[in-house]
């Protein structure tokens, strides 16, 4: 379902909607992706519901952005889904209501079971965040619930 | 219209510890959305909670990341001041996060910060999120080191927030 109401402000071209996976990420979305080469490109526009009464970003908003940002990357890259086990953000400036947030990132290192990620957010040139995090695999739950085998076992 | 922001459901007091008040954030903002978020003041020290719900999960149906680090920086910035006898408004420098649990729907989560040290500019905290068990053991579920910046001169002021209860 589309949620027409959400996409206030253009998107720049490129740019798809992410379908929310979750609550907080319906919450805090719709996030967009464009894909650049082997890279993905997150974007968000900054809407009165992700800033506080200073009228900028709340850290929490750039944070959940941040993690989104580094697991997906590092999803893109191993092709497994991970959860975030220690994350580092630097806030660099801020970005005010109605900026369009973009961010990148690349993975250092995978292990058999954690894949390191860095990333940077910018809004036009300017940089806002440099964040790294550790990311544990996680194994996909079947319709029960249960963990299904890890198919990527002895890769 | 489909308007975006999920607006705080009306939660039965009961749920609530004894001590915590509701925070009234006004207008559209963050704070509002991810609410409601409750302030404990008692024995000089500052304490947030919240009550963990669906909508602030992940996929894998536990309490999302950024939900924890939200109520982190939330932490680091008002119960820092508090302790410190800030009054201003404080913009996080540096958050490191190390993820120790996982939240669940129901738990009651409180924040509380440690302050390390605080200079002319820079103030130094250690935050962390956990949850009361019984026999007042505490289940940790993140542990954040922080460097919030004091503004110089009048900064913003926080204002006398709004408590409701």
């Amino acid at each position: 379902m589309t949620e027409p109401a959400r996409q206030s402000a253009a998107v720049p071209p490129g740019f798809v909607a992410i379908p929310p996976m979750s609550g907080f990420g319906r919450a805090m979305g719709p996030w967009y992706e464009k894909s650049d080469g082997d890279k993905v490109v997150l974007g968000i526009r900054a809407e009165e519901r992700h800033i506080n009464r200073l009228g900028i970003i709340h850290g929490g908003m750039m944070m959940a952005f941040a993690d989104t940002l580094l697991s997906e990357v590092g999803r893109r890259v191993t092709g497994r889904p991970s959860v975030t086990m220690r994350m580092t953000t630097d806030f660099i400036s801020a970005a005010k209501l109605g900026d369009w947030i973009e961010g990148s990132g690349e993975v250092s290192r995978v292990t058999r079971n954690l894949v390191f990620v860095q990333a940077r957010i910018w809004r036009s040139r300017h940089i806002l965040m440099t964040a790294s995090g550790v990311f544990s695999f996680i194994r996909p739950r079947g319709a029960d619930g249960r963990p299904l085998p890890d198919s990527s076992e002895g890769q | 219209m489909n308007e975006a922001a999920p607006i705080a459901p009306e939660i039965p007091p009961q749920d609530v510890p004894p001590g915590f008040r509701l925070i009234a954030f006004e207008g559209v903002t963050f704070n509002g959305m991810i609410g409601p978020i409750w302030i404990s003041r008692e024995a000089g020290e500052t304490v947030l909670g919240f009550r963990a719900e669906q909508r602030h999960c992940n996929p894998a149906g536990i309490l999302h990341g950024g939900m924890m680090m939200s109520i982190a920086d939330m932490t680091a910035g008002f119960c820092t001041a508090m302790s410190a006898g800030i009054d201003k408004f404080m913009p996080t420098v540096n958050m490191t996060f190390d993820f120790v649990a996982s939240g669940n729907v129901g738990d009651w989560i409180e924040g509380r910060s440690e302050v390390m040290k605080i200079t002319r500019s820079l103030a130094f905290a250690t935050v962390d999120l956990s949850v009361a068990e019984q026999g007042g053991e505490r289940r940790r579920l993140l542990r954040a080191s922080c460097i919030m910046k004091i503004p110089s001169g009048e900064g913003f002021r926080f204002d006398r927030a709004r408590l409701i209860g």
